[in-house]
């Protein structure tokens, strides 16, 4: 049983792939994207229940897609989470302007990652799966 | 009938006092004649003096109230003059200008010329008394400079103006019709519609920058000497008005360039922000995947099979290893920008090294299905360079020319042989550089577009890198591309070492990248070397193909502000078109010769060379006004051409702006060096000839030109180490203590590496540290013997010891030719080559022979 369906977009394969599997043993549905118009596209078909997103992608960056998204009527209400190497204030910042519901740094913890989802979707922190699945 | 003795006498007695009576009328006729003459003279001259008692009131009614005009004029024109000065835009100060002569000389019509010196033509800049149409036809007419120099002839000459009588004829047939005024009908002693009044506007040195003529006089009158007068005062304000004014456009243009290299800085620094933010999102990239996946790793490690672990820690040790490559380009970056790398130059085969390379991307490529091809003229081609940085340069372009290409492609790696340089081309069929990246894509700073970097990954570094190895090498690198079509970088790499001069950066502009201390120096080393009361450095200005000069020593303030030669006019302008040097024995027999400053030759005799950058003129050195006042000789001109060549160096080295200051200061302190060095040696009686008797004696022991030129320069610097050394202790007679003794040793070593930053010869360094090597290898500072010291440093041992045997020390008397002839001879064998000191013999008696010729001669 999903937890929810999470949209995780980065330009980085290993970085998706890792979101991918720490989202999946929490127990979320994930569906990914490699750049910014493929986010926009998959936020439309796949109408995930929120989305962690990088800044610096090729073609539409991280503060374009999340301003799209926060626009948009149908679309307004999903939690987006920024994801960037830019550290600085004045990216946070901008980061909000443009109707992000939080911004997490990277280097970034997976599992600080899982908690602030879960707060953000109104989850409990499930307990760790038993060890030897 | 017989008459009477008294009737005959009363006869002849009345006829003699009829003859009488006659005569007496005659003459009373006469007298009353000369009377009434004398009388109509008296009355006519009478008549004369009180018209000249007219006259005379006349001219003083009208002396007096000219000079009551003429204290009210020059008020006015002193008035003028304070507004001309303090007003600095020239069209508005030449309106003023033409309008106070106007006013003041009582001309209704005036014309301003001004010479512009780019063209040659004297165009009119400002009018008074003249309509629109009048206007735009004089502004249509340009005088050249030639036509108005055949006006300047004495018989119009009027104090510092010209006047050109309507009866001289002297125009021919001018179309002159709509600017000439008509006067009507004039009579003599009045001005003449075609009569013409100019005053030319010279510099104080004789430089001529235009002229003003008037026309239609309010008083109808020629011109007077008060007139006159009162156009050349104001002449002289206008004169300088116009320098004022180009002043004041020259500190415009400086004070431009200046926002400009502001700009430039703001640029860089914003850059070097850029760059910094660029390189900490590029570290945290792999790092964000190390963390991720050691946290999820550690995490889950008990949820997680073998297979998955496994491959956890394959990405976290790949990007670790991306981390360390990373950082290591930057290391790498930043010591090749500060300047303390080493490089290791050896010889080795280009071609192979490239087969190499190419095997290496063989794999990236094959998995692309991308061709590369390799092309060489010769399958060996052997430079003299570091082989491990090539080898990057090399990697580094043919990589990125693989990444950039889509599947199918084809990338070509070639190379051919240029003069003394090899030319590497990296070609591909891919994406392309657009335009607007194509000039800075070599910045370390600059990135294309990031989204481009994240697709193509890369830190955008490597370029960079590239471009400092092959400018460590004295190298070129180039980029050409057309978006869409694939991009050729070309690497030039000079051949050996020594060739790095031949190569040039396309761009190279000694304007921007010299300083104004570091010109100074430079004219300044050439003065003090060349024994030249007067030098200066001319620097090519691409844009309107002219020479200005850039620094000078001896020259006012004025010209150098003020000289703008033509490439290909005059002495300079024909050796910047010719990129040859010229020597003139006598200024005055010079058809190309042609300026009026002559009063600045104090002597006939002029030196000009070329500075040439891979075989482009940059600049020309003059030098003039020797200091012993006799003409320069072709032993100048070796010596010159030798320094220039230094110069040319010089300043391309300082022109990189990464490493720019602190070549500027290495720089700076070899000038000031040789400076010093050369103001010591005028000092001793000799010193002046060293140069002169190396270049005969290298001749003389049949070495090439070139050689010739290298040892006229050794010969000027090859004792600048010893500024370093305290000049007392060669004043000690006896031993010198160990200490000091170790410090003199070192000095030829000193020399070299003083001269070393300027050098591009090898063979300078060598002869500066083997001069003092003796044959027999009892020599200091390394003990060199017989064919293992150059020939050079043969030469100068012995010029040097024969310098300083005949000036003495406060401990030994100087000896006589003679005496130190013989020394040297005694010593020929042990210390000194013997053929040279045979040849050195031949030069003395030469010389003698010319002493004693121009000894007879004087007599």
């Amino acid at each position: 049983m999903s937890k929810g369906k999470i949209l995780v977009v980065d330009d980085e394969i290993y970085i998706v792939h890792i979101l991918d599997f720490s989202l999946g043993m929490e127990g979320y549905e994930v569906v990914t994207a490699l750049d910014g118009e493929q986010a926009l596209e998959k936020v439309k078909t796949e109408k995930p229940d929120l989305i962690v997103l990088d800044i610096m992608m090729p073609k539409l960056d991280g503060y374009e897609v999340c301003k799209n998204i926060k626009s948009s009527a149908s679309t307004q209400h999903i939690p987006v989470i920024l994801l960037s190497a830019k550290g600085r204030n004045v990216d946070q910042k901008l980061g909000f302007d443009v109707g992000a519901d939080d911004y997490i740094t990277k280097p970034f913890s997976p599992r600080k990652l899982v908690e602030r989802i879960n707060q953000l979707l109104g989850q409990t922190i499930t307990e760790r799966p038993a060890p030897s699945a | 009938m017989i008459p009477s003795i008294e009737l005959l006498w009363a006869l002849a007695a009345s006829v003699l006092l009829l003859v009488e009576q006659v005569r007496h009328r005659r003459s009373l006729r006469h007298e009353l004649r000369s009377l009434r003459s004398s009388y109509d003279a008296a009355i006519h001259r009478n008549d004369e003096l009180s018209q000249a008692s007219d006259k005379m009131g006349d001219l003083y009614r009208y002396q007096l109230l000219t000079s009551r005009k003429r204290a009210a004029r020059i008020k006015k024109v002193l008035e003028i003059a304070t507004s001309i000065n303090s007003n600095l835009t020239l069209d508005k100060v030449l309106h003023e200008i033409v309008h106070a002569v106007s006013d003041a000389a009582g001309f209704r019509i005036v014309l301003l010329r001004v010479l512009n010196e780019a063209t040659g033509h004297f165009e009119a800049r400002a009018f008074a008394g003249l309509n629109r149409d009048a206007i735009r036809k004089l502004e249509l007419l340009r005088i050249p400079r030639a036509e108005f120099e055949s006006w300047l002839k004495e018989e119009f000459r009027v104090g510092r103006s010209f006047f050109i009588g309507h009866e001289k004829k002297f125009w021919g047939e001018v179309d002159d019709e709509g600017y000439t005024p008509d006067l009507g009908v004039r009579q003599e002693g009045e001005w003449h519609q075609e009569d013409v009044l100019f005053v030319p506007l010279y510099t104080k040195d004789g430089n001529v920058v235009g002229y003003f003529s008037v026309d239609d006089p309010v008083d109808r009158r020629l011109p007077s000497r008060e007139t006159v007068e009162t156009l050349e005062i104001l002449a002289t304000h206008a004169i300088v008005a116009i320098q004022n004014a180009s002043l004041y456009e020259r500190l415009n243009d400086s004070l431009a360039r200046l926002e400009e290299a502001t700009e430039r800085t703001e640029e860089v620094a914003d850059l070097k922000n850029k760059f910094i933010s660029t390189v900490s999102h590029e570290l945290l990239t792999p790092l964000t995947a190390i963390r991720a996946y050691t946290e999820a790793l550690l995490e889950h490690i008990g949820s997680t099979n073998i297979d998955m672990q496994r491959q956890f820690l394959g990405v976290i040790n790949e990007q670790s290893l991306k981390l360390r490559r990373l950082i290591d380009s930057i290391l790498e970056l930043s010591q090749l920008e500060s300047g303390r790398f080493r490089m290791s130059r050896e010889p080795f085969n280009l071609v192979g090294l490239m087969d190499e390379v190419v095997q290496g991307l063989r794999e990236m490529a094959d998995a692309k299905q991308i061709q590369i091809v390799v092309e060489s003229a010769s399958p060996e081609i052997v430079v003299e360079a570091d082989r491990g940085l090539v080898r990057r340069v090399l990697n580094n372009l043919g990589s990125n020319a693989i990444k950039f290409t889509h599947e199918g492609g084809t990338v070509t790696l070639r190379t051919l042989v240029e003069g003394r340089a090899v030319r590497i081309q990296v070609e591909d069929t891919g994406i392309g550089i657009p335009k607007e990246g194509i000039d800075r894509i070599f910045d370390k700073f600059y990135q294309i577009d990031s989204s481009l970097s994240r697709e193509y990954p890369g830190v955008g570094l490597g370029l960079s890198i590239s471009k400092s190895i092959v400018e460590w090498h004295g190298g070129e690198i180039m980029a050409e591309s057309e978006s869409g079509a694939g991009s050729r970088f070309t690497v030039l790499l000079p051949i050996t070492a020594g060739d790095a001069h031949v190569i040039t950066h396309a761009t190279w502009s000694p304007s921007r990248s010299v300083s104004d201390h570091l010109t100074r120096l430079t004219v300044e080393m050439i003065a003090e070397v060349m024994n030249a009361r007067t030098a200066s450095l001319m620097l090519v200005d691409e844009e309107n193909s002219e020479l200005y000069i850039r620094a000078a020593r001896g020259l006012r303030e004025e010209v150098v502000c003020g000289t703008r030669i033509r490439i290909g006019d005059s002495i300079a302008g024909w050796v910047a078109e010719h990129g040859e040097p010229l020597l003139v024995t006598n200024i005055e027999e010079d058809p190309r010769f042609g300026r009026p400053n002559r009063h600045q030759y104090e002597t006939k005799s002029l030196l000009s060379v070329p500075v040439k950058i891979g075989g482009r003129v940059v600049g020309v050195i003059n030098i003039n006004n020797k200091i012993s006042c006799t003409p320069f000789t072709d032993d100048d001109r070796a010596l010159l051409s030798s320094l220039s060549d230094r110069v040319a160096l010089a300043w391309q080295r300082v022109s990189d702006h990464e490493r720019s200051s602190e070549r500027t200061e290495e720089t700076s302190r070899t000038l000031t060096a040789i400076i010093e060095n050369a103001r010591r040696s005028r000092l001793k009686l000799n010193s002046g000839s060293m140069a002169t008797r190396a270049v005969a004696l290298g001749r003389k022991l049949g070495l090439s030109e070139d050689d010739v030129e290298v040892l006229a320069y050794v010969a000027s610097v090859h004792d600048v180490g010893m500024g370093q050394i305290d000049l007392t202790v060669l004043q000690e007679p006896g031993s010198l203590d160990d200490e000091t003794w170790a410090r003199v040793a070192m000095h030829p070593l000193r020399s070299a590496e003083i001269v070393k930053p300027i050098e591009f010869q090898e063979q300078v360094t060598e002869i500066i540290m083997a001069h003092h090597e003796r044959i027999d290898g009892k020599g200091y500072p390394r003990g060199l013997k017989g064919q293992e010291i150059p020939i050079g440093a043969k030469i100068i041992g012995v010029l040097d010891a024969y310098e300083s045997m005949t000036i003495g020390r406060p401990y030994r008397h100087a000896m006589t030719h003679a005496e130190a002839l013989q020394e040297l001879r005694r010593c020929a064998g042990t210390q000194f080559e013997s053929r040279v000191v045979e040849a050195f013999g031949h030069l003395y008696q030469s010389e003698e022979t010319t002493k004693l010729v121009r000894t007879a001669e004087a007599a």
